[in-house]
């Protein structure tokens, strides 16, 4: 069993009338890439704002690699909250190093270097915050994040901002910073952003969790085998009738049968042939998260 | 020392920061030198006014009048902090909310410290140009004084702006409460009770001396003249300086309580 990072238990937070957040439970292991998915203002920010110690909670606890809520702590994780936040009158490097030595890191030279090649912004080390452009500033903020090497990062919306080919930067930058066994929590409304980077995946909406699991379980419980025949409204019928098969939706002029792990295409298709139906067309179809999404986060109260 | 230097950095690069501090610099020894000008009866000639032991007295009392100025600095540059957010960002970094009113008050301490040294030059080059040295020592006690008065200003200022989070506002509310302080109150004869209130406690360290004086002067001629009830130095020095600290812990109290 890998080692526990955060432990999140009843989290919960009040703003007069509104519950931003509402009893929350987490745990994030160790080496994962931990998704917390949710349209704006389900309590993303909410919720990594009270870990990172910014917020206070109405009730419940949280804990950082079991040491509980410590300060300290905090110098361990590398963290990117909503906007980057910097000191607009000094240089990229001048801010850095205010951040190591907040952090404690030793050198700090080497550290913020290192953290600015890695961002492609050595290049404008001497160039005060202000002069940056958007962009930059948001390359900046996961530079900070990166410095002196922490165990988890812990990354708002990292790519609000960011053009195409910035969003693509980063989410590369993300996969390597994984690769080196880095655990990374990602806040976002975007959704292949978590499908494309995470492994964990847990769904809020409105500071109430919906769904927490794998990633690759979400997607494989809801394998469907998608059918198109010229008699639509028969072939409905017997795909209603077939073992194994739990659920039939329309959509488009197409047949989505939600099938058990056991029942393959070719049983499907055996099926129809049997009762006299000729399938023009036979797939697998895999529910994308964000039809997933939709589903959950729809009609459950007012956003 | 780990967290001088992080306040150290911030402000090195900060042009207002240097600004505020040569325009105190400048008016300082101006408005001193001024002083001699004050056309009062018995209001002592320069070379008394300038040389020692008297102008340890004198100097600190304008150098005083210009600590609002100082105390605006510090407004500043805590305000820009809530402004940019940076302050957060350091809490996020791992600082714990203690060591960001910590951080603070090493730095008030620190410059602080600095201005007293300036202001012990300036009246170590007055008195040595308008008297002898024979009596340099003599009332120096003035300059520690100061030191605590600027601190507490300093404490009261970085008060006002983590109460008040916007700069403008913070500002205008320090100066008017300096402001009261220095005028209305004495004025209103409220001196018995108004020398407890700690902002004039932190005031009433650094007297008008002339004032002093007339009172001594008035008292040897009225034996039975009223004289109003003043702490002594020791006592007031105490009494700010735990008004200092009391400050301190409202600040660390008002940031624990509060989401940034």
């Amino acid at each position: 069993m890998a080692e526990t990072i955060l432990q999140i238990k009843g989290l919960t937070k009040e703003y007069g009338e509104l519950t931003a957040l509402d009893h929350l439970n987490l745990e994030v292991k160790a080496g994962t890439i931990y998704g917390i998915l949710g349209p704006n203002g389900s309590g993303k920010t909410t919720t990594l704002g009270i870990v990172l110690g910014v917020l206070n909670c109405t009730s419940g606890s949280f804990s950082w690699f079991g040491n509980g809520e410590l300060d300290e702590n905090r110098k361990r994780i590398g963290s990117l909250l909503e906007t980057p936040n910097f000191f607009p009158y000094l240089s990229a490097v001048r801010n850095l190093r205010i951040v190591a030595k907040i952090k404690g890191i030793e050198n700090i030279d080497e550290a913020v270097e290192t953290a600015l090649r890695k961002v492609r912004l050595w290049g404008r080390k001497d160039s005060k915050f202000k002069t940056y452009s958007l962009g930059m500033k948001q390359r900046l903020a996961i530079a900070s994040a990166l410095m002196g090497s922490p165990d988890v990062l812990v990354l708002d919306e990292p790519t609000n901002g960011l053009d195409p080919q910035g969003i693509a930067e980063i989410r590369g930058l993300i996969r390597d910073i994984a690769k080196d066994g880095k655990t990374i929590i990602i806040a976002s409304h975007q959704l292949d952003e978590i499908e494309k980077v995470c492994t964990d995946v847990i769904i809020i909406k409105n500071g109430v969790t919906l769904k927490e699991s794998k990633i690759d379980e979400i997607l494989v419980g809801n394998l469907e085998v998608v059918i198109e025949a010229d008699d639509m409204v028969k072939a409905q019928s017997i795909a209603a009738g077939i073992q194994g098969v739990n659920n039939v939706r329309e959509k488009d002029e197409l047949l989505y049968l939600e099938v058990d792990e056991n029942t393959t295409a070719a049983m499907i298709n055996k099926h129809f042939h049997d009762n006299g139906i000729t399938l023009s067309k036979l797939g697998k179809y895999k529910k994308s998260l964000e039809e997933q999404f939709l589903e959950l986060t729809e009609g459950e109260g007012e956003v | 020392m780990r967290l001088l230097s992080i306040e150290f950095s911030k402000v090195v690069h900060f042009r207002t920061f240097w600004i505020i501090l040569l325009l105190y610099a400048i008016l300082v020894p101006a408005t001193f030198f001024g002083l001699s000008s004050m056309n009062l009866p018995f209001f002592p000639g320069k070379s008394e006014l300038f040389g020692f032991p008297s102008v340890w007295g004198y100097l600190t009392w304008v150098a005083s009048c210009w600590n609002i100025l100082l105390g605006v600095l510090i407004v500043i540059l805590t305000c820009n902090e809530i402004a940019y957010k940076t302050q957060r960002q350091s809490v996020i970094d791992g600082f714990s909310r203690k060591e960001l009113v910590l951080a603070k008050f090493l730095f008030l301490i620190v410059l602080a410290f600095f201005i007293t040294l300036y202001t012990f030059l300036v009246g170590a080059i007055f008195g040595s140009i308008y008297s002898d040295t024979s009596e340099m020592f003599t009332g120096m006690e003035s300059l520690p004084l100061y030191l605590v008065q600027t601190v507490g200003y300093f404490s009261v200022a970085l008060f006002f702006a983590l109460l008040f989070k916007k700069p403008s506002l913070a500002i205008m509310l320090f100066v008017v409460v300096i402001m009261l302080d220095g005028m209305f109150i004495p004025a209103a004869g409220g001196v018995d009770v108004g020398q407890f209130i700690p902002t004039i406690t932190i005031s009433y360290l650094t007297p008008f001396p002339f004032f002093a004086d007339m009172l001594a002067m008035a008292a040897a001629q009225q034996p039975d003249l009223e004289i109003p009830y003043f702490m002594p130095d020791w006592m007031m020095s105490a009494l700010a300086t735990v008004y200092i600290i009391g400050f301190m812990v409202v600040n660390f109290v008002l940031l624990k309580r509060r989401d940034l």
